[in-house]
Formats: C-alpha cells, sequence, structure tokens
C-alpha cells in the first residue's frame, strides 16, 4: 500500500466514523412499548409515540435484539424520515416530559440525535424536500384536538442553518406531509368549511415547496374522511391510510390513488383488509413495507409487526421484523434516492399582497346556488381571521368573459362569493386559499374541473391592470411568515 | 344535367324555341347552312333564376366562375357562394375568414385548384374550404381595392386600384405594377386578362397595358382620338381609355368599357370597335367581358350579349319583364323574339360561359342559360 | 534620479495620459452617440459595433457530425430498415434480423424523410439541406435520380394513384407541398400548405394526403392559433381540405390507422393566450393526438397524465392490425402505446361537449393508454415491421434504433449507428435542450418552443410584475450567437443568464439547470446557424432585381429627393451588419397598452424570413406589417416615403438575410 493510498483510505474511515453509514437493507422503525405506555404529555404526538417510544434502525437479519436505537436520550419518538441521499434520519422526538415535541436528526449509522427545529408549541411530521429542506409541521396540536384545534399546526419549510418559514395558512391544521418528486409538499387538512364545528373532511393538498399554489390534490371529492401518511409510491401511485368515521383510532386501511387521475382512481393498496395498517412506505424494487397491527393473543392488545408485501400479493405472508416487546408502528427503508424537484420561488419577502387570477369564474364543475343561470358579475373576497372571525375583503367586478385579476392580501385564508348582477350569491367557497407574498395564483374557475388546464383563450383581464382593494387594515402573517 | 331524358328534353324544347325564333323572323330567311368548321355561337333557349330565395346570400352577385370540378362559384356583395352538387347554396362570408363581403372576381388556379377572390378588402385564396387573406399591409398586394384576378401560369395577378400585383406563390414574393414602373398611366386597374403568356391589364383611364413577364416588355393600348365620347379612329384602337374589363382567349382581346367594345386580334394586329348605336352591341354600358374562343360574352346594364364580332346574340328584359332575345347576322335583318325564361336582371355585371352552358351574374341575382343543342341551328360565327 | 526630476517627469506624463484617456473617452462617447444617432446613450464597448465578423461566431465554425437518425423505412419484407443519417448525408441499411448496419451510402443533402415504393426497391429521401428528393434502388443504395423541391423538405411519401405513382412531400422552409410525378420524375404541382408543412402520411385508402404542419398561425397576437393538416387529392394535388387543430401545434407525426378511417396527428396542446402564472395541470402546454376521422372531424385527446407529462411528440405510427398506435415523446424519451380500441370506445360515447373538453382534461388518458416504453436520449422518428411485432425508434440523439417487442413493450435489441457523440459539448447541450427534466414535472423542454432552434411563431405571456402584462414574441434562437444581450428587455448579457434561475423562476418552474448543462445549453444554442430562407439552388448567388433594390433603401441615407434620414432612423444604424443589430436598446414606438417601457432590444435580422411574427409582442404577423399597420412616425426606420414597391423590395431583400 503505498503512503497516498493509506492517506485515502485513513481519510476515509475518519469520515466514515464522523458518519456512520446505515448497512445496506437497512430500515428505520419507531418501535411503541408493548405494555405500560403512557401519553408523555398532552399533545397528539404524545398519544401516536407514548412515553418510551423510540425510532431504531434494524439491519438484515433483522433480528429484535439486534436494533440500534437511534433516538437515544429522548423520552419519546417517532415518525422517521429518511434523507433523500440515505444517510441522515430526521424524526420527531421529546427530549423530557415537559419539553415540546421537536424535529431531530441522526446519522442513518448511529449517533446522538441532533435537534433541528426549536418551533413554539413543537413540530411534528418531518419531511424532506429538495435541497435538504425540513418540512413540518407546526405547533402540535393537543391530543384529540388535531382537526379541530384553535392553533392549527400549519406547515413550515427549513434549509439548513436557516430559519423556518411558513408555509401553508389553512384554517385548520397542514399535517403529514411528504414530498413528491416533483418537488411538491404533499399534505393532510380539512376540505373548506363554513362550520368550524361540523366534522372534518380530510383530504390531500399541494403546496410548492414556498407554500404557494396551494391545489387540491385527491379526496376532496367522496368520502375520505381522516386520512394520513400520504406516500409518493414508486410506480405512480400515492398511498395514504384511512379511518372511516371520526375516530382517528379506527381501522386504518392501506388506500391509494394513481397520481395519473387522482380523483378519480382511489382503491384499496393492499388487498387484505383485516389487519390495522399502520404505516406504508415504498421499498426499493417496487413493493411495499407496511406496519400492521395483529392481536397479540398473550399481551391481550393489538401489536404492530413489520412487513414485506409485494405489489399484487393478495396475502400476507411473515413478518419481516416482529418483536414482542413492542409494537413497532413505522418503519421506512434507509435508502439513497434521487432527490425531488425543488422549485425557484417567486415569493417576494416584504410584500404584503399576492395575487389572485381566475380565467372564468363562471366555470364550475357545479351548479350555481339555486341553479342560478346568471353569469358573475362580481367577486366577493372575504378573509378569516384567526379570532375565527370572516372579514370582507372587498368586493371586484368580473369582466365580461368571466376573468377577474384582483391582488388581495397574502397569508391568511381568503374565501370568495361569485355573485350575479343582483348581488345573489352563485357560488360560494369557505374561506381557505392564501397566497404567499407576490404569488401570482390562477385558476380556470371557481370550483373549477380537478386536473384541467385551461382554455386557450385570452382573458378581457389581462388586458388591464389587476383589480386593488383596500385591505391594509386586514390583519394578515404575510409579513411574519417566521415562527 | 347530362342525363338522356333531360337532354332529349332540352333538345326539343330547342327545336321548339328555334323555329318558334326563326318563324317569327319576318324578314330573315333561314340559315343556308351550317359551316362545320366553324365555332358556334351559343344561343341561349332558356334561363333558370335563382335569388336569396334559393339561398344566395345577396341578390347582387359581381363575379361567377364555374371551377374545374363543376362547381359554380358566385361572389355576391355578401360573400363567397358555391352551389354545390345537390344544387344548394352555401355561402362563406367574412365569418368564415373572407377578407370582404363583396367579391368582385373569381379565377381558379387550374395546377392546384385554388381560389382566388377579388375583394374590396384584399385578396383572399380559397383553398381546401380555407381563406388566406392578403392585403395592402401584410402583404405585397398593391391595394385592397382588388376589382378583378387571374392565374396565369401559377402567378396570381390582382387588379387593384393602386395598380396590379402579381403574386409567386412559389416564392411568396410580389411584383408590383403601376404609373411608376411601367407606362400604365394611372394605377387604377380593373381588369386582367392573359393569353399566351402574355399579361394584358385594363387600366381605367389607360386603355390597356400588354406586359410580357418573359421579357418584361410594355405595351400601351390607347384610344387613338382620346376622346371618349366621340369616336373618330373607329377600328383603329381601344375604343375608349376607360377600361372596365379584359378579356382573352385564342388570341383574341376584348376591351369592355362603359363607352362601347373593342376587340384585338393579338396575331394580326388588328382592332375593332362597337358602339351602341352604330352596331348591334346592346350597350355601350359593358361591365364585364368573358372570352371563350373567339366569341365573347358582355354583360351590360341592358342585358347580356354574345358575340363574334360579326354575330350577336342579344338578351334582355322587357318592360313587362318578359325575355328578349336579338339576333344579329352580318347581312341580315336582325331577329327578335320573345323567350319563354328571362336574365333574372338586364343589369348584368359578370358571365361565365362554356360549350354547354352560361351563368349570369346580375344585379338581381343569378342566371343559368341553358343553350339550345348546336344541332338545333345555333347561329355560326364566321370563320 | 531625484524624487523632484521623477516628479517634473512623471506629472506631465500622468497628465498627458489622463488627458488623452479622458479625451479619448470623450471622443469615443461622441462618436458612438453620434453613430447610433441616440444622444443620450450609454458608454458600449467597441466590439458593439466594430470587429464583429460572422466568420468567427460559434456556428460558422466547423463542428462534429452525428450519425442522428432521422426517417425510417422498413422494408416490405420486414428484412430492411432504411435509416436517414441527415447530418452525415448518409442512408444505412440495416438487417432486422441481426440488428446490424450492412450498407451506408453517400446522399447528398441532408436526407431526412425516407418512403419505399410498394416493391421495397426504390426508395426515396427528402434531402433538407439541398432541398431536393434523391431517388435510390435499393439494389445498390446508388442515387437513380433527383430533382428540386421547395425549401427545406423534412418527409416524404409514395402512393400509387389511377393517374400513376406519386411521391408527396411537405416543404417545411417554404410553406409549400411538392406533388411529385414518377415516370418521369418531374413536380405535378406545389400547393400552399399551412406553416412549417413537416410529416405526411397517405390514408388507408390512398386516395387522400395528409399532410401535418408543425407551427401554428393566428390572426392576432391575442387570437387562437391553430395549425393544419393540409389534406392532398395526390391525383392532381389539389388541397381538398385544410383541417384545423385550434390550439395546436408542433405536429411532428401523421399516420394512417389501418382498417379504421383515422389519421392521427402526435400534436401539442398550446394554451399560449394564457398568462404562464404556473404550469402545473398542462397550464402552457401539454401533449395530444389528433384524431382526424374522414367526415373532417378532428378530436383532440390527451397523452399525458394529471401528474405526468410526455412533451415534444415527434412519431406516430400504428398497428397494422388497426388496434394500437405508438407515438415518440422527444422530450421525456418515451414512446406511449395507445390502445386504439378502447380510444375508439371513448369516442363513442363522448358527446361534442366531452370531445371538445377532452384535450384539457389531463386525468382521461388513462382511458386508453396502457403503455409507457422507455427509449434512449430523443426518440422522433418511429416505424413497425410490416407484421407490427416490432417498434423501431430513431433515438435521434443516442446515435441508434432501439429495437421494441410490441407485445411486452420491451426493448430486444438496438441498432448502433454511432458512438452518441458524447464528447461533442454541442451534442451534449442538444440533450439539455431536448430534455424535458428541466421544467416542473418534465412539462417541456426548449425544443418545445423551439423547434429546430427557430420559434414557435407564438407569444407568451410570462409572469411578471402582474399577470397579463408582460406578452412576448418567442424569439429565435438560431443565430443568435454574438447577438447578446438577449431577452426582449435585454437584460440577459449571455444565454446562460437568460437559461438560468430567472427562467427556471418565470417558467420552468423547478430548480435552474445546473451550470455545467447550463453551459452545454448555451454552446448548443451558440452553434445553431440562421434559419436559411432562401431555396438552396440560389445560396451564394447575387440578390435579384427586387432584392438588390431592397438592399440600396436598407441601406440607404437620404430620400430620393436628396433629403437625408437620420442616422438614428437609418435602418443600418440599429440593424448594422454582419449581425443586422447593435445590440443596443431601441424605442420604436412599439410600446403597449401595458407594456411598462417602450424600449426593447434590436433584434437581429439573420434569418429574419423565418421568425414571423414580429415585434416584441408578436403584434406583427408579416414583415410588411412593420411598415404598414404598426410604423409609428417613422419610429422604425424612416418608411413614409417608400412606395409599396419599395416596401416589397425591401422585405424581399430581408428574406435574403
Amino acid at each position: 500500500m503505498s503512503l497516498r493510498t493509506g492517506v485515502v483510505l485513513g481519510a476515509a474511515l475518519v469520515l466514515a466514523g464522523c458518519h456512520p453509514m446505515a448497512p445496506e437493507g437497512s430500515l428505520v422503525a419507531t418501535q411503541t412499548p408493548v405494555s405500560g405506555a403512557a401519553a408523555a404529555g398532552p399533545t397528539v404526538l404524545d398519544v401516536r409515540y407514548p412515553a418510551g417510544s423510540r425510532v431504531v434502525l434494524m439491519s438484515p437479519p433483522f433480528q429484535p435484539d439486534a436494533v440500534q436505537v437511534l433516538s437515544g436520550g429522548l423520552v419519546a419518538a417517532g415518525d422517521p424520515r429518511v434523507s433523500w441521499d440515505g444517510r441522515w434520519v430526521y424524526f420527531a422526538g421529546k427530549s423530557s416530559v415537559e419539553a415540546d415535541w421537536q424535529i431531530y436528526r441522526v446519522n442513518a449509522g448511529g449517533g446522538r440525535p441532533q435537534r433541528v427545529t426549536a418551533m413554539p408549541g413543537g413540530a411534528m411530521d418531518p419531511a424532506l424536500a429538495a435541497h435538504e429542506e425540513l418540512v413540518f409541521s407546526s405547533p402540535v396540536p393537543a391530543a384529540g384536538r388535531l382537526w379541530s384545534t384553535n392553533t392549527p399546526a400549519s406547515l413550515y419549510g427549513q434549509l439548513p442553518d436557516r430559519e423556518a418559514e411558513r408555509l401553508t395558512y389553512s384554517p385548520d391544521s397542514a399535517a403529514g406531509s411528504t414530498v413528491l418528486r416533483d418537488g411538491r409538499v404533499l399534505f393532510v387538512t380539512t376540505k373548506p368549511r363554513d362550520d368550524r364545528m361540523a366534522p372534518p373532511h380530510l383530504s390531500l393538498y399541494t403546496i410548492n415547496n414556498n407554500g404557494t399554489e396551494v391545489t387540491a390534490y385527491a379526496g376532496q371529492d367522496d368520502g375520505m374522511t381522516m386520512v394520513r401518511r400520504p406516500r409518493e409510491l414508486g410506480d405512480g401511485r400515492v398511498a395514504f391510510l384511512t379511518a372511516r368515521g371520526e375516530d382517528p383510532a379506527a381501522l386504518d386501511r392501506a388506500e391509494c390513488v394513481r397520481s395519473s387521475d387522482p380523483f378519480g382512481s382511489r382503491g384499496d393498496l393492499l388487498a387484505f383488509r383485516d389487519k390495522r395498517c399502520r404505516s406504508v412506505e415504498p421499498l426499493p424494487g417496487g413493493d411495499l413495507l407496511a406496519c400492521l397491527e395483529t392481536r397479540d393473543a398473550t399481551a391481550m392488545m393489538d401489536r404492530a409487526a413489520v412487513y414485506r408485501v409485494a405489489a399484487e400479493a393478495n396475502a400476507i405472508g411473515a413478518p419481516l421484523f416482529d418483536d414482542p416487546r413492542w409494537s413497532t408502528i413505522e418503519a421506512t427503508a434507509v435508502v439513497a434516492r434521487p432527490a425531488p424537484a425543488g422549485h425557484t420561488s417567486a415569493v417576494k419577502p416584504g410584500a404584503t399582497h399576492g395575487t389572485l387570477f381566475c380565467l372564468d369564474v363562471n366555470r364550475s364543475r357545479r351548479p350555481a346556488a339555486g341553479d342560478n343561470p346568471a353569469r358573475a358579475a362580481a367577486l366577493r373576497v372575504f378573509a378569516l381571521m384567526d379570532s375565527g372571525q370572516v372579514r370582507p375583503v372587498g368586493q371586484v367586478p368580473v369582466d365580461a368573459d368571466g376573468s377577474v385579476i384582483v391582488q388581495l392580501p397574502a397569508g391568511v385564508p381568503l374565501g370568495l362569493d361569485t355573485l350575479d348582477a343582483a348581488g345573489n350569491v352563485l357560488r360560494h367557497q369557505p374561506a381557505f386559499i392564501w397566497l404567499r407574498p407576490g404569488e401570482n395564483r390562477a385558476c380556470i374557475g371557481c370550483h373549477e374541473p380537478r386536473n384541467h388546464g385551461p382554455r386557450n383563450v385570452r382573458p378581457l383581464a389581462a388586458t388591464h391592470g389587476p383589480a386593488h382593494l383596500d385591505f391594509a387594515d386586514v390583519p394578515t402573517h404575510a409579513a411574519t411568515a417566521k415562527p | 344535367m347530362k342525363t338522356p331524358s333531360l337532354r332529349s328534353v332540352r333538345t326539343l324544347a330547342g327545336v321548339v324555341f328555334l323555329l318558334s325564333l326563326l318563324a317569327g323572323a319576318r324578314a330573315a330567311p333561314a340559315p343556308s347552312s351550317v359551316e362545320p368548321a366553324a365555332p358556334p355561337i351559343p344561343v341561349v333557349m332558356r334561363f333558370e333564376n335563382f335569388g336569396e330565395k334559393d339561398g344566395l346570400p345577396s341578390h347582387k352577385v359581381h363575379s361567377i366562375l364555374k371551377a374545374g370540378d363543376g362547381r359554380l362559384w358566385l361572389g355576391t356583395n355578401d360573400g363567397l357562394c358555391v352551389r354545390e352538387a345537390d344544387g344548394r347554396f352555401r355561402t362563406y362570408g367574412t365569418k368564415d375568414g373572407l377578407s370582404h363581403g363583396t367579391v368582385l372576381g373569381i379565377a381558379e388556379d387550374p395546377r392546384t385548384g385554388d381560389l382566388w377572390l377579388a375583394t374590396l378588402q384584399g385578396l383572399s385564396r380559397f383553398s381546401g374550404g380555407h381563406f388566406t387573406v392578403f392585403t395592402q399591409t401584410n402583404s405585397g398586394l398593391p391595394n385592397n381595392v382588388v376589382y378583378a384576378v387571374a392565374v396565369v401560369d401559377g402567378t396570381i395577378w390582382a387588379a387593384t386600384s393602386a395598380g396590379t400585383g402579381a403574386y409567386d406563390p412559389g416564392t411568396k414574393a410580389w411584383k408590383l405594377y403601376d404609373q411608376n414602373n411601367t407606362i400604365m398611366n394611372e394605377p387604377w386597374c380593373y381588369g386582367i386578362a392573359a393569353n399566351e403568356g402574355v399579361i394584358y391589364i385594363g387600366v381605367w383611364a389607360g386603355g390597356i397595358v400588354e406586359h410580357d413577364p418573359r421579357t418584361g416588355s410594355f405595351k400601351a393600348y390607347r384610344d387613338p382620338d382620346g376622346d371618349f365620347h366621340i369616336q373618330l379612329m373607329p377600328d383603329s384602337g381601344p375604343v375608349v381609355d376607360v377600361t372596365s374589363g379584359v378579356a382573352c382567349d385564342e388570341g383574341i382581346l376584348w376591351q369592355a368599357s362603359y363607352f362601347g367594345l373593342s376587340r384585338y386580334d393579338t396575331r394580326r394586329a388588328t382592332w375593332r370597335t362597337w358602339v351602341q348605336d352604330k352596331t348591334p352591341l346592346l350597350s355601350n354600358f359593358i361591365n364585364t367581358v368573358f372570352a371563350r374562343g373567339r366569341v365573347a360574352w358582355l354583360a351590360t346594364d341592358r342585358g347580356a350579349s354574345v358575340t363574334d364580332g360579326d354575330s350577336w346574340v342579344n338578351y334582355t328584359v322587357d318592360e313587362a319583364g318578359r325575355g328578349v332575345v336579338r339576333v344579329h347576322r352580318p347581312g341580315r335583318e336582325p331577329e327578335t323574339r320573345l323567350m319563354t325564361t328571362a336574365l333574372a336582371d338586364p343589369f348584368v355585371t359578370a358571365i361565365w360561359a362554356d360549350d354547354h352552358e352560361a351563368w349570369f351574374a346580375t344585379s338581381n341575382g343569378v342566371s343559368h342559360g341553358i343553350f339550345a343543342p348546336p344541332d338545333a341551328g345555333n347561329i355560326t360565327a364566321n370563320p | 534620479m531625484s524624487l523632484r526630476k521623477i516628479i517634473l517627469v512623471a506629472t506631465p506624463v500622468v497628465l498627458l495620459g489622463a488627458g488623452a484617456v479622458l479625451g479619448g473617452h470623450s471622443f469615443l462617447r461622441h462618436h458612438e452617440r453620434k453613430r447610433a444617432g441616440n444622444a443620450t446613450m450609454p458608454f458600449v464597448s467597441c466590439y458593439h459595433c466594430h470587429f464583429v465578423s460572422t466568420e468567427k461566431l460559434a456556428w460558422a465554425q466547423p463542428r462534429p457530425h452525428h450519425d442522428a437518425p432521422g426517417g425510417l423505412a422498413v422494408s416490405p419484407d420486414g428484412r430492411k430498415l432504411y435509416i436517414a443519417l441527415d447530418d452525415k448525408d448518409e442512408i444505412a441499411e440495416a438487417d432486422l434480423a441481426t440488428l446490424t448496419v450492412t450498407r451506408r451510402a453517400k446522399v447528398a443533402g441532408g436526407p431526412f424523410g425516407l418512403a419505399l415504393d410498394a416493391t421495397g426497391e426504390r426508395l426515396f429521401a427528402a434531402c433538407g439541406q439541398h432541398d431536393r428528393v434523391a431517388v435510390l434502388a435499393t439494389s445498390d443504395l446508388k442515387e437513380q435520380a433527383s430533382i428540386a423541391v421547395g425549401i427545406r423538405p423534412t418527409d416524404i411519401a409514395w402512393c400509387r394513384t389511377p393517374a400513376g405513382e406519386r411521391l408527396i412531400v411537405p416543404n417545411s422552409g417554404s410553406d409549400d407541398i411538392s406533388v411529385l410525378a414518377l415516370q418521369p420524375l418531374r413536380e405535378l404541382v406545389r400547393p400552399a400548405a399551412g406553416r412549417d408543412p413537416y410529416a405526411v402520411a397517405v390514408s388507408g385508402d390512398g386516395e387522400r394526403v395528409y399532410v401535418a404542419n408543425r407551427r401554428a398561425v393566428h390572426e392576432g397576437v391575442v387570437s387562437q392559433p391553430a395549425s393544419e393538416v393540409t389534406v392532398l387529392d395526390p391525383v392532381n394535388g389539389h388541397v381538398v381540405d385544410r383541417e384545423t387543430l385550434h390550439s395546436a401545434h408542433l405536429a411532428e407525426g401523421i399516420t394512417a390507422v389501418p382498417r379504421r378511417d383515422w389519421m392521427l396527428n402526435s400534436m401539442v396542446r398550446v394554451r399560449n393566450l394564457v398568462p404562464i402564472t404556473q404550469v402545473k395541470d398542462g397550464w402552457v402546454m401539454s401533449t395530444g393526438l389528433a384524431i382526424s376521422e374522414r367526415n373532417g372531424e378532428v378530436t383532440q385527446i390527451p397523452l399525458d397524465e394529471a401528474n405526468a407529462y410526455f412533451p415534444d411528440p415527434s412519431g406516430v405510427v400504428a398497428s397494422p392490425d388497426g388496434h394500437r398506435a405508438y407515438v415518440a415523446s422527444g422530450g421525456a424519451d418515451v414512446v406511449t402505446v395507445v390502445d386504439l380500441d378502447r380510444l375508439e370506445a371513448w369516442l363513442a360515447q363522448a358527446d361534442v361537449a366531452a370531445r371538445s373538453d377532452a384535450i384539457d382534461n389531463m386525468a382521461l388518458s388513462g382511458r386508453y393508454v396502457i403503455g409507457r416504453i422507455r427509449t434512449g436520449c430523443n426518440p422522433r422518428h418511429l416505424a413497425l415491421t410490416p407484421d407490427g411485432r416490432r417498434l423501431l425508434v430513431a433515438e435521434r440523439l443516442d446515435d441508434g434504433v432501439l429495437v421494441v417487442d410490441t407485445t411486452s413493450f420491451r426493448p430486444v435489441g438496438r441498432i448502433v449507428l454511432g458512438d452518441g457523440g458524447t464528447d461533442d459539448p454541442i451534442r451534449q447541450g442538444e440533450r439539455v435542450f431536448t430534455r424535458a427534466r428541466y421544467s416542473f414535472q418534465g412539462q417541456f423542454s426548449c425544443r418545445s418552443c423551439h423547434p429546430d432552434g427557430g420559434v414557435d411563431g407564438l407569444a407568451y405571456d410570462f409572469d411578471g410584475a402582474g399577470v397579463g402584462d408582460n406578452l412576448l414574441d418567442n424569439r429565435s434562437l438560431c443565430g443568435v450567437a454574438g447577438t447578446a444581450p438577449f431577452k426582449w428587455n435585454g437584460k440577459n448579457p449571455t444565454l446562460q443568464f437568460q437559461d438560468g434561475p430567472r427562467f427556471a423562476r418565470v417558467l420552468m418552474k423547478t430548480d435552474p439547470i445546473p451550470d455545467p448543462q447550463l453551459d452545454e445549453l448555451a454552446t448548443f444554442i451558440q452553434h445553431q446557424p440562421p434559419t436559411r430562407t432562401l431555396p438552396w439552388s440560389r445560396i451564394g448567388r447575387p440578390l435579384t432585381p427586387a432584392e438588390e433594390r431592397g438592399r440600396r433603401l436598407f441601406f440607404a441615407k437620404q430620400r430620393p429627393d436628396g433629403t437625408p434620414i437620420p442616422l438614428a432612423r437609418q435602418c443600418q444604424t440599429c440593424h448594422r451588419p454582419p449581425l443586422y443589430t447593435d445590440r443596443l436598446l431601441r424605442d420604436v414606438g412599439t410600446k403597449g397598452a401595458r407594456d411598462s417601457s417602450g424600449v426593447f432590444d434590436t433584434p437581429h435580422l439573420l434569418g429574419i424570413g423565418a421568425s414571423a411574427p414580429y415585434l416584441h409582442d408578436g403584434r406583427a404577423a408579416t414583415l410588411e406589417e412593420l411598415w404598414t399597420t404598426y410604423q409609428v412616425n417613422d419610429s422604425h426606420g424612416v418608411s413614409s416615403y417608400w412606395s409599396k414597391e419599395q416596401l416589397n423590395d425591401l422585405v424581399e431583400y430581408l428574406k435574403t438575410l
């Protein structure tokens, strides 16, 4: 061995020692104690990951005694996500019973977890976007209040060594995010509603990784009541867990939609429905990694184990990993994957407004209220305040072709009404969408057809400047994107 | 229509018509003989008229053409109209892409089958059911007011109020002919005709300009007396400089004007002129002339004529609205006869004819002239 | 030398030097402002006007040539594949059993489109660079005859009619179609096509020939563009129909579907009239297939999916049994498989509204798309063996032909034509140019708007300060080397700047193209020569009299009466040869109602005849309109003294540049 080779090998060993790699084929998983587990606090995560919950690394041949704890030093941890390069594991953790949940990061091969967020009220549901940007939800709502809290969780994006930037402004929590290959953030929130007391209808939405272009992705038009953990599979499908009814503890079922037709392709992901599915993740090669609950006759309780499921499997086989002492509720492969696309942001920090552009407010997949055949003459805009109160923003005329361009306050949930010439409401959109500062947001109609491109017409509204409304006194979070 | 039954009917009707025509000619003896080698002057046996009630978009028809595929095209005051095979009229207007509703001229490119349309707002090409518009602002067309159009060896010639333009579809280049670069004395061009590669441009107050594109030569034919009121020098040049239309076939160039008719034998370089009071010419006011062989069809304000310069058949409408045909033969008294049918209107704007039929564009619709069969005694032209 | 002496000597030297610098600077500014006719012009480098030579530009330099496959033709017995190699001036013959190239023949003039007669004994090649059609005997691959056609023929079809054999040749550069008769070889007629006629196919019954036109035309900059499918009667070459593909263009492929009265056109559905506030859901463009039925009805259907796109559709072929169609996506390196039975079933139940809406419905394609076949880089032309069992895919930028089993949709082999030119930075740049991965969801590539580096003839409304206030004509990339700055506002000093982060933000909506690929892209663009607008036979020939008159008008410094034309409004001042641009910003009176400025970059004029429409927002459909409809107070050159003939002459001259 030459001196040069020795130096290179030595350096490599030193580097490897600094950043230990997980063995090939490893999984990272969340384990919760089978017995005696109690919530370590009052939040939704404390219920999901009781005290003692941990994030572990398990490697082939997946022996229960050979797991490596990655969340050492934390009283509870869960929801691990692996960075796109396969070198890091991000997860939600809690350093003490009193502490907030925050996002931690640890070498995939093991090591001491480092806290990467410092969000007031805590952080949860980590996901990784392009350029190692961490996406998460904050604050962590109280247990049982995820979809009914007065302080809903918003999505944040945080680039390495940068402060977190708020991405969503939906009236209800935005949670369970994952990042699609095209760079968009897919997350769960409630379908827009006026009655805040009404049961939430959860569905999937996307935003760009700068919070722009909030768009319905799937589930808005069907009975997808409770949804969580959406994951993009490698075969053109997006998987998620659903529960019928309002009880989040009800049977979790793995379903999916095809990304080619997300509104028309919902179906079961797994052929077997009798087991509660706690998580499902893609594996290299097309198989799935699922954590399924079975009844532990000894412990007289449900306990989850890890299964490798072939894409077209009709029956479940033996678990890939099962530790009677733990319920392994989440597992994902530690493997490098192509990073998602980025998005060059057009957000203008410091701006207080964005621009909404609708090609034809009359174009809709729904009839107008009362089947009113009139065309819209005006668009009325209102905002939902933090107090829960609805505040008018203003009203702008609609061009003869139904097009409208209007500047609106950024960083606040906005609702829209189209009005006929007599002032009757034709269509109503509860406060939900938001604009980022400087964002030019477009739609082809009000309650527009899903997954449709626009008709190629020159909107009359484009021949004149945007309508301006006086919304200086509408309190927004545009200038306070930071937590 | 060439079904045997119809043909029989036409033949029979033609014989009856001709017999009645000859019977009515008091002093005129029957034709002594028919010269087989001489081209006939077709005689219209009866007219079929079509107007707005039949689907024409306007009662004013300015131009007419029967295309190579047998379809009849009408340039009206309100669009281009085609008579489909089933006899129904279909109109194309500005909403379909036509440059202007008033179509003053129609020409077919026999090689491509495309139609070229002279309109009051540019030149339109009608090809494959679609229009392409050439205007003075988007192309090399000299002026938007296009009075006439002709296709000569693939080149499109457009007579406009600011000169004549020649468009080569191959190179997409325009050539412009006006008072600045030719011997044309003014740019107001009313007619275009071609024969054996030579172009004849009818100029409103400039007689006829002859141009040979192969040599680049120009020659002007002007009224030798220079006066449009009187004709001091008949048969020595154009009857007048005010040309309303030109037509040429088999070496015979015809000049229509509002002051008489001229005929130029390009091979013999001889002129003949006609004015209405001294000749069988129906009217000095000739809108356009259509040439076929050595015969000219004249569209005048008082009816239509067909002539070879010696024999004439004039079609007019009397005060009662009845059709009148008047036949002039050299050396014979004219013969006049009422027809069972009449032109749609005596103000005839354009004519198209072949050996079987003639179509007359008038200010009140269009008339289909059905010929008497040749063997029923058509008038012959002098050789 | 003492300090005093040094000071005594140095002071005047410094003063003289400073004076010379200041004086020189002042002189140069005076010179520049005088010559530019602009009294407020900032100082610019001498290179703006001097030391510019087209011979030194990248596109004028020799470059490597590659075995890029163009058109394909399969022998009737299915044994031979003929491959056009336009960049090499060759035609290759490959054995489909061994997947090896068996012969190559030199065919001058860039053979691109290929066709065989029914016996397979004669091979016809449309040679785009020399504007000709070559007839070769397949027995020896020797050229037997040649005939001139229109400018830049791109495809060729053979058919037999009652009047004899015919060859139909779309001439993409002269916007017409050569209809040729064989025996003897002659051109019968050359009817006008739409714009950029590109691909041709004969209907199943042989009674019609369909020509797909690649570029759309529109009546006004904010009116809907439409491209044309020109339908000919091959007997006489008459145009019998001009089918309209509304808001569609870049139709590079067309095929007849056996056993159905369908013609299929690969096409791009473009939405250029809508401000580009986003790109998702095909907001800017999407890929589709136009189905032309014999009754003239045309239905556009999407080939994309709600969240996946397959841009730059090119070749399309239908299986001999009429059950399937294959469409190449040059931007996604994919061939899409369409089940025509399913498509027919969908069409049968679709009412007029559903058919009209179909192309905008990004979730529809799952009804009939049954496969996506991955290919090498930039699949363009396609062919099928006569039995339909093998699909042949010309991988244009990988110098190969992929052979795909049509039962399993899996590749079974590859005919290697060249090495791919991976060491050629121009070729690498072309790969960047054609790949859609640099746009959101891979929706489009550079080529999606710049076919062959030129223009698509449309104006797009880019996301600017607001919405709807940035309507910009697409500018050609051909001949842009040396013409910096770029962009209509002249703010981009380099192509890298032009195509970098700003473009990612306003159009691509994703990460910028990485720097190494950006450099390669710039290299490729700089090597694109100006679009040839003259027939090949006229290259090197003197100007025609009209063109010469136009040239004199272009360089005129005074009116015919001797009145001088102000320097700032002489054509040659701003459009200074040899690039015909002074690379400065100018106000020619074209500020639009929503333009923030009336000052725009002076475009170069090389190949200007092929880059309609004109002006920054594309408002001028033709060159003539620059000085008729859109001339304001002689702002764009002094044209008020021109006669119509002079304007025509000038236009003829401009078309020669």
